[in-house]
């Protein structure tokens, strides 16, 4: 903003920023369209530099050349040209950006340059900020802002652009207004902040030189970004620079588009030829500027390098002398107070940080909390940018088909539209019902799953088999298949011996011995299929071959027979009467027989009938019985009843444990070790034939008990007098409550040992008599016992008893007392103890306390012989050792105790000589030290919260320095 | 701006989190300027209270009580309960305490391991045993035929010591002799020290000897000067061994020093029996004299004995148990006193009140020893060993980290292996166990050196905050108190100059003196005008306070007051 204002006074701040930032997004637009003019346009704008300052030098210099003179010529009708376009509205001319009108080549121009004579620049702008005239003109803006021509003056400006304008023709190309169209809009955009305006100059005034600088960067920097190979653009302007005069009609005063931009690259094509070392056509003298501004690339290094030329140019100069730098003491300071504030600021940013860091008792590592897992689907969801061009293939289409998530919701509800509240609220609660149930199912489903209990399995096993066996009675006679199915069942039952107590289960379950419910019932489950299975082989399928579970399975059975046999009559008539090939069943003789056959067969089968009537007449009483026999409850379970109709059932002996049985619980357990079979505990019916077995053996399991596991209250005494049978020590307990019981017990047991008694006697340890030792404590009388051997045995006991009557009398307990000291301290009177003890005590004392040791010499130092005084000895030879005061003594005024003040030297490492850091009391640091850190001495919590160390970090975590604070 | 940092990173894991607010009775530092050291004070005491308070809640969770016996009526005294009624009245696992051992074998000694598990008897003509008492099973059983006078079992029961007639011997726990230590000569008692691995012996030649079992290095030699010496026992809670001599006293030794560090004179004659009580936590002593007389001692204070009595008869034998009963075996009979009524301090000579008496009729009762974690006091006399029980006598919760009744073999390699790890150094054995690592306190030598003359930087840091004022002196243990006082008597000496010139080194240096007076020269008007400020303003709070307390009387207008400067 600041290098148009330079330009002219009236340039205001905002107009130029909006200037700039429309240049800008020109620049911006540019590489996007690949648009050629603007490319164009920059080239040759960069070539204007190297113009302008031609020509002021050459103004400068007085030395007006040829080619100025060329210009010169020139001008008149370029003026002419722009007074005919200046009849376009102001409208367009306001389109035109500021950026575009004034380049940084016309400040480098009018930089240097003096419009009115020999004034100098920074006068004139004295003279614009403080006249009255440029105040005239700020107000002039404020009432009318339209009155032109009276304002400044515009002919001014054209005269001295005419002047220049031999070589301006780069800006015009631009679309550059003509001075004063670019004034009278400066004034318009002025009215708003003149102030602004203002203050921008004073700011211009003060940066003098550097603000060159920057603008020269600036441009520099803006140059590069579009404009890479500037030269090129220099040679081709310079050898183009009649084109460019034809291109200035077009674009200097229109509205800069797109198709007359492609035209001028048409005619750009057409000119000179294109080379680094072209010589330039224009005759016009290449300056440093044009050189350096090949190199815009590298900018650093250019920057310096331009630094440096700059001071060397006269012609950026303003004409005054550069001031003298500063020391270079007072340089650095300055840049160091500067860094300085710089670093402050980027360091306080960290100071929170550092805090927190600080105080915190505890640091886990990482500081900073890593982003929180992978992002949930419905996030990336919303987040998602279709971004390859499948992925924008896809989202148009759903979007076409209105299939993304927004739209099916929109689509919902238009749907819901039509419908009444009820029905939607009916409808919503529908699917929240179906929902619910399926989630339940789900989680029933998976409960379920998970269940790894055998017993479940096989209920729910069993269960479905049932159903299947429902399913299947209705489709029973459905076909082949399922008695394919049955038979490969039966095969594979054979093969894999399910049925025997030989497989490998089985005598597992055998050698286990105790068993619960489940692996009887188990076991009973095997048998029970391996008896059916022999009844099968022996061909008795039909009699009880079904489970017989219950009697309603009985009674199918029986329905099925008859039905069976029903059919069987049916059929055979049935199948003559069918059959019509041409068999050997058809000829005649076959016939006949197989009619006599039928007959027979009938006739069995109604013999068979009547007896099963009768059979099943007399089953009901049977199980009429047992129902009254048995337990309701469990009179379901029939298995000792079938066995006991076995004939060759005594081979498979099996017991019948249960409440009515005489035998122990146990007994079950053991049976299977000796049986093949056992039966459900409880289940069983009092008739059974294996009852005689059962009291043998439990009485076998008694004995078997008593010799394995003993009792622990039995054989107790036994084991203790195990534990010493050598010795002669007798263990008495006292538990017995009358003496008799124990006498005789112990008599009992005497009588035992006796045997053993004298084995041992070689030892030849005296036999203490248990029955005196026993005799004197089973008494329970107190009195008894004080009347024992020892005269003092229980006078303890009577004494306490005489003390306590005493306690009603007092004085004598006293008087004892006394009696008792008095005695004891003439016992020992002769042994001087306390007087021994009291020498000892004083020695001590004087051992520890300080002295003074005279280390003179007799005879040194002092004069001996008759009259001599002894002379005090000197300070100096006298010694003082340091000790313990006895006052200060522990033992200090206790004459019984000498307690030793002798410094504990191999102790003294283990204590601390001063007191540690933090602390400012000796109370603080003992109390750091009071409680303890261990274990042993704390619960784990406490453990642990004292030993957390301050700093944490999972093992193999990268630690990463700390994001910057925004 | 929200934090930087996670808040979870620079907070205590949740699992330790306190739970509640800070415990209240934590102690306060406010008045600490340092405010680094007020924040790691500050939580060094709440730490301390919480850890407390967590122990005192985990006490909950150990599951005994010890009981006692209680009378019903006032009349009735718990000492007449014999035995057998105890027996009767306890649960049949406790009364199997009840045992009588007849040996004949002379007058026979018990110990216990520190788990109560095992015992082992010695009988005085050779009779060694070494048995588990829960199970019965004996270990090992060795008839020796020379004088036995004590036995010990070592750190468990895998290895045991016995006193022989010459020397020391070391047996394992099969009854296999390990080693002869001959440095030991004519030993009469033997006690071993748990928490150091030290075996001390002391014999008829008055030589107290300590002896590393986990090095096999004599540690420690000390000659008592005092004769043959019958008499010993341990401190549990110092590791600092008592021994009673001939001539009444009674030393206290540890093996830095080569002289007792207590001489004590308790009776007139012949010390008999010393035990110290392990439930005050090594305090209390008792001594037993030729004499007949028993007497409490406090350990800390050495003041004359809290109570004595007279036992019936000439010697007795004490022995404490864990929770603080004292059993006194004296001519026949076994009195055992219990608790509160023991430690309380007593001028007259009067037995304190009994809790169970127990007549012995085979006399000598030479040893005494409760079973750790049992109720149950083993009593060897000359007929053997008898055990009875003291109800309320043993610890009712034992530490399996510590000492477990029911480890098992690979437990108990576990433990030996740990405490050999954990093993203290003879070192550290002082009459205050809780020296290691503490601050040396102030020497009482009293050299006649001024301590002023002392260059400041040479004195103690204690010494150097006190002159410097940063001294914390709100905190006046009781063990610092005349220290404190020596600081008072040369507090008025050190001026606000002297504590500013000897504030740091380099602050007296001569430039900066130079300086610093320049600077009390200066008149700046800034400084000036600071002043003036301050001024006015103490004036203006010197008015609002008297204003508080109605001192002030509202100043009349006065007629010079149109001479007043407008201010």
């Amino acid at each position: 903003m600041a290098k148009r204002s330079k330009s002219g006074p009236y340039f205001s701040a905002s107009a130029a920023s909006a200037s700039k930032s429309k240049q800008r997004s020109r620049r911006l637009r540019g590489p996007l369209r690949s648009d050629v003019y603007e490319y164009d346009s920059q080239r040759i704008r960069r070539a204007n530099v190297a113009l302008s300052l031609d020509k002021e030098e050459a103004i400068e210099h007085g030395v007006v050349s040829d080619d100025d003179d060329f210009s010169n010529r020139r001008k008149p009708r370029l003026i002419g040209e722009t007074v005919d376009d200046e009849r376009i509205p102001s409208d367009d001319d306001e389109e035109l950006d500021s950026d575009a009108a004034f380049e940084e080549s016309d400040e480098e121009r009018f930089a240097g340059f003096t419009f009115r004579g020999p004034r100098s620049k920074a006068p004139r702008r004295k003279t614009a900020q403080a006249s009255p005239s440029s105040s005239q003109e700020v107000s002039l803006d404020e009432n009318e802002a339209d009155e032109e021509p009276e304002e400044g003056d515009p002919e001014d400006f054209i005269d001295i652009l005419d002047v220049l304008d031999g070589r301006a023709d780069g800006e015009l190309e631009e679309g550059q207004p003509t001075p004063r169209e670019g004034s009278r809009e400066t004034r318009e955009r002025a009215e708003m902040s003149v102030d602004e305006g203002e203050d921008d100059e004073d700011e211009e005034d003060g940066d003098g030189e550097v603000d060159e600088e920057e603008e020269k960067t600036e441009a520099m920097s803006a140059d590069e970004d579009v404009n890479p190979n500037a030269l090129e653009g220099l040679e081709k302007f310079v050898s183009s620079l009649e084109t460019s005069k034809k291109r200035k009609g077009y674009d200097g005063f229109t509205d800069p588009s797109g198709p007359r931009k492609r035209r001028v690259v048409e005619e750009k094509t057409a000119t000179g030829v294109e080379g680094e070392f072209t010589a330039p056509t224009s005759g016009q003298q290449l300056q440093l500027d044009d050189l350096l501004a090949s190199l815009a690339s590298q900018s650093a290094d250019v920057l310096s390098l331009e630094k440096s030329v700059k001071v060397l140019d006269p012609s950026r100069s303003r004409g005054a002398p550069l001031s003298a730098p500063l020391p270079q003491r007072t340089q650095e300071r300055l840049d160091r107070e500067a860094a300085y504030e710089e670093t402050k600021k980027e360091v306080d940013k960290w100071k929170d940080v550092m805090r927190q860091i600080k105080d915190a008792e505890h640091l886990s590592f990482p500081l900073q909390a890593e982003p929180m897992g992978k992002m949930s689907n419905l996030e990336l969801a919303a987040k998602f940018q279709p971004s390859t061009e499948l992925e924008t293939a896809v989202d148009r289409l759903l979007k076409q088909a209105q299939m993304r998530e927004e739209d099916l919701h929109k689509t919902e509800e238009l749907k819901m539209n039509h419908l009444s509240v009820e029905e939607v609220a009916a409808r919503r609660a529908e699917v929240m019902k179906t929902r619910e149930l399926m989630f339940r199912a789900e989680m029933k489903a998976k409960r379920v799953a998970k269940i790894k209990s055998k017993t479940y399995r096989r209920l729910k096993r069993r269960d479905k088999e049932r159903n299947a066996a429902k399913l299947g009675e209705d489709s029973d006679s459905e076909g082949p298949e399922s008695a394919l199915k049955r038979e490969t069942d039966r095969a594979r039952e054979r093969a894999t011996l399910r049925h025997k107590s030989t497989g490998k289960w089985a005598k597992a379950m055998k050698r286990r011995g105790e068993l619960d419910a489940d692996q009887r019932q188990d076991i009973v489950e095997m048998l029970e299929r391996g008896e059916k299975l022999r009844k099968k082989i022996q061909g008795e399928e039909d009699g009880d071959s079904s489970d017989g579970d219950s009697d309603k399975s009985v009674a199918a059975l029986r329905a099925r027979a008859f039905d069976e046999l029903a059919e069987l009559k049916g059929d055979d008539l049935a199948a003559p009467a069918t059959g019509k090939s041409k068999s050997v069943f058809d000829m005649k003789f076959m016939q006949d027989a197989a009619v006599r056959e039928q007959r027979e067969v009938d006739r069995q089968v109604n013999d068979f009938m009547q007896e099963l009537q009768d059979i099943e007449d007399a089953g009901d009483g049977v199980d009429s019985a047992e129902a009254s026999h048995g337990d309701p409850t469990v009179a379901v379970e029939r298995v000792g009843g079938r066995l006991s109709f076995r004939p060759s059932g005594v081979s498979v002996s099996l017991s019948m444990t249960g409440s009515r049985t005489p035998a122990p619980s146990d007994t079950s357990s053991t049976t299977l070790k000796s049986t093949d079979l056992l039966s459900a505990s409880g289940a069983t019916p009092a008739m059974s034939p294996v009852d005689i077995q059962t009291p043998v053996v439990s009485r076998s399991l008694l004995s078997q008990q008593s010799g394995s596991a003993p009792n622990p209250w039995l054989t107790r005494n036994g084991q203790s007098s195990l534990a010493g049978p050598k010795k002669s020590e007798v263990a008495v307990s006292k538990d017995s409550k009358n003496s008799v019981k124990s006498k005789n017990k112990l008599r009992k047991r005497q009588k035992e040992n006796e045997d053993e008694i004298t084995k041992v006697q070689d030892d030849a340890v005296l036999e203490i008599s248990a029955t005196d030792l026993l005799a004197r404590p089973s008494k329970s009388n107190r009195q008894a016992t004080s009347a024992g051997d020892g005269s003092d045995e229980d006078t303890e006991v009577e004494e306490q008893e005489k003390q306590l009557k005493q306690k009603k009398g007092r004085g004598t307990a006293k008087l004892t007392a006394f009696k008792q000291k008095e005695l004891v301290s003439l016992a020992f009177a002769g042994d001087n103890v306390v007087q021994e003890f009291e020498e000892a005590k004083r020695r001590e004392i004087e051992e520890d306390a300080p002295r003074e040791v005279d280390t003179s010499l007799p005879g040194w130092g002092s004069w001996g012989g008759q009259g001599t005084r002894k002379a005090p000895t000197k300070p100096h030879f006298i010694k003082k050792v340091a000790g313990v005061d006895p006052k200060s003594r522990a033992d200090f005024g206790k004459a019984h105790v000498i307690i030793s003040e002798k410094r504990d030297k191999k102790a003294a490492k283990y204590m601390l000589k001063d007191l540690p850091y933090p602390y400012t009391s000796k109370g603080q640091f003992e109390r750091s030290l009071e409680t303890p850190i261990g274990k042993e001495w704390n619960t784990r919590l406490g453990f642990q919260r004292a030993t957390l160390p301050k700093v944490t970090k999972k093992m193999g975590t990268v630690i990463k320095p700390l994001e910057k604070p925004s | 701006m929200d934090s930087l940092i996670s808040k979870a990173s620079i907070s205590l894991p949740k699992s330790l989190r306190a739970t509640g607010p800070a415990p209240e009775n934590a102690r306060k530092y406010n008045h600490i300027a340092n405010k680094k050291l007020r924040t790691t004070l500050h939580r060094q005491s709440a730490h301390t209270e919480r850890s407390k308070a967590l122990l005192k809640d985990a006490e909950l969770l150990l599951p005994n009580e010890a009981g006692m016996m209680e009378v019903e009526g006032e009349m009735d005294r718990t000492w007449r309960i014999s035995q057998d009624e105890i027996a009767r009245a306890v649960g049949l696992d406790a009364a199997r305490g009840r045992r009588e051992l007849a040996l004949d074998g002379g007058p026979y000694r018990a110990r216990y391991t520190r788990n109560g598990r095992h015992m082992a008897i010695v009988g005085q003509k050779g009779h060694v045993a070494t048995f588990d008492r829960q199970t019965g099973t004996m270990h090992s059983e060795l008839q020796l035929r020379e004088t036995c006078r004590d036995i010990t079992f070592l750190q468990d029961h895998s290895h045991y010591a016995v006193a022989q007639k010459k020397y020391v011997f070391i047996y394992d726990r099969d009854g296999v002799e390990l080693h002869r230590l001959k440095s030991h000569v004519e030993p009469t008692r033997l006690e071993f020290l748990p928490f150091h691995w030290l075996l001390a012996t002391v014999g008829n030649s008055g030589y107290l000897k300590y002896q590393d079992t986990s090095t096999g290095q004599l540690v420690a030699e000390h000659r008592t000067k005092l004769g043959a010496c019958v008499t010993m026992t341990q401190n549990f809670h110092n590791a600092v061994i008592h021994l009673g001599h001939q001539n009444g006293t009674v030393t206290l030794w540890t093996p830095n020093l080569p002289h007792p560090a207590v001489r004590l004179l308790a009776h007139l004659g012949p010390v008999c029996s010393v035990s110290v009580d392990p439930s005050s936590g090594g305090r209390y002593m008792a001594t037993a004299g030729a004499d007949g007389t028993v007497k409490l001692w406090d350990c800390r204070s050495w003041k004359e004995a809290l109570r004595s009595w007279s036992a019936r008869g000439s010697s007795a034998n004490l022995a404490w148990s864990q929770r603080g009963c004292l059993a006194v075996a004296s001519s026949g009979t076994v009195n055992v006193y219990s608790r509160p009524s023991i430690h309380a301090p007593h001028p007259i000579p009067s037995p304190p009140p009994l809790y169970l008496t127990h007549p012995q009729p085979a006399k000598p009762l030479t040893s005494l020893a409760f079973c750790p974690y049992e109720d149950i006091l083993a009593i060897g006399h000359a007929a053997g060993v008898s055990s009875i029980l003291v109800p309320g006598s043993g610890e009712p919760n034992f530490d399996s980290a510590e000492a477990d009744p029911f480890e098992h073999a690979k437990a108990r390699r576990e433990r030996e292996v740990k405490s050999l790890l954990d093993k203290i150094q003879p070192d550290m054995i002082a009459l205050d166990p809780e020296f290691v690592g503490s601050l040396a306190p102030p020497s009482k030598l009293t050299s006649g050196a001024d301590p002023d003359a002392v260059p400041f930087a040479r004195r103690p840091r204690i010494e150097r905050l006190r002159v410097q004022g940063k001294a914390d002196e709100t905190e006046n243990v009781s063990g610092d108190e005349d220290a404190a006082s020596g600081a008072d008597d040369r507090a008025p000496k050190h001026d606000r100059a002297e504590r500013e010139k000897r504030k740091m080194r380099g602050k007296g240096k001569s430039l900066k003196r130079y300086l610093r007076k320049q600077r009390k020269n200066v008149i700046d008007p800034r400084a000036v005008a600071v002043r003036e400020q301050l001024a006015k303003q103490r004036a203006e709070r010197e008015k609002a306070r008297a204003a508080a307390r109605n001192e002030l009387q509202p100043e009349r207008p006065s007629a010079l007051d149109r001479f007043k400067r407008p201010s």
